[in-house]
């Protein structure tokens, strides 16, 4: 099944600066403005956005409010496909904590709600230690990925790896 | 170009890619060619922000009827109140965050996925 729309997992970083810049949008820090910026043009490049189960879990414990539910109704929630937990410890083995192999073990391995995805294109951190590492490490990654899915069927064995980007990035690349 | 914000040349996003991949040593060896480069991002000269402040203005305004604004009192992530959730500290409420995100690998259910998934890492071009 082919999607011509650009899919993207904002991880937990991304969600806290942008949910945070909705409750005071006079007084934007420098990453709050970047991360609402990056949100901002995702809507209007009607690009997927999505957000872990687990953090969509959280926020809904808070979507009676207007700035969480100004949020939720713009993102769609990743859950783990099939293997993602595989993929998540074999991440680990590569130097990512727990968190990073959560975040990037979707972004290869998470679905939709129909599950009509597999993974996504980019995924999006204000980490930079885990932005560098995924840079460093990324010829291993995909080798390692290559093996894991040599043998699997379709869609799993055409997993890939995503891009991983700091917003302000991201949001350039949208140009 | 997304709106609000200042356009940067592709050529210079290419070199932030570029360095990205670079090794630790190879940024200490570029950072001793380019010692401007140790300065932290200067955000507020990419984006504008009294547009960005309006666009909020405006879409809380298209759900404000239906839902209420978050205020002080109101509990909020780490059981404590809005005002004191934003009364700490940036990396305080990091800290929050990452507990609230205790999840372990094994306790996510995995779910199927359709043999015809499309797959958006298979797709796209590097830039």
């Amino acid at each position: 099944m082919l999607s011509p729309l650009p899919t993207y997992l904002l991880d937990k970083s991304v969600v806290r600066r942008i949910v945070e810049g909705l409750t005071h949008p006079d007084r934007l820090t420098d990453e709050e403005a970047m991360a609402i910026a990056f949100w901002r043009a995702l809507r209007e490049s009607k690009s997927r956005m999505f957000i872990s189960a687990e953090t969509a879990n959280i926020m809904k414990r808070f979507s009676t409010w207007r700035e969480v539910r100004l949020f939720l109704g713009t993102v769609e929630t990743m859950r783990a496909g099939k293997y993602f937990k595989r993929w998540a410890r074999r991440l680990q083995e590569h130097s990512f904590t727990m968190e990073d192999a959560k975040v990037l073990g979707l972004a290869t391995y998470g679905t939709d709600a129909a599950g009509e995805i597999l993974g996504v294109g980019v995924m999006v951190t204000f980490d930079r230690p885990l932005i560098n590492n995924y840079e460093a490490q990324r010829p291993a990654l995909e080798r390692r990925l290559q093996a894991m899915t040599a043998q699997l069927s379709p869609p799993f064995r055409d997993a890939g790896l995503p891009e991983v980007m700091h917003p302000i990035e991201a949001l350039f690349l949208l140009g | 170009m997304a709106q609000g914000v200042v356009q940067i040349p592709h050529r210079v996003v290419q070199v932030a890619r570029l360095i990205r991949g670079l090794s630790p040593e190879e940024r200490e060896q570029l950072k001793a060619l380019v010692p401007e480069l140790q300065r932290p991002p200067e955000a507020k000269l990419l984006i504008d922000q009294g547009g960005l402040r309006d666009y909020i203005q405006q879409e809380l305004a298209k759900v404000g009827g239906e839902y209420p604004p978050l205020t002080e009192a109101d509990p909020f992530l780490g059981g404590l109140t809005v005002g004191e959730y934003f009364a700490l500290s940036d990396e305080e409420r990091e800290r929050i965050w990452n507990k609230e995100h205790a999840m372990e690998i094994e306790d996510f259910e995995e779910r199927d996925v359709k043999p015809t998934a499309y797959v958006p890492a298979r797709q796209k071009r590097r830039p």
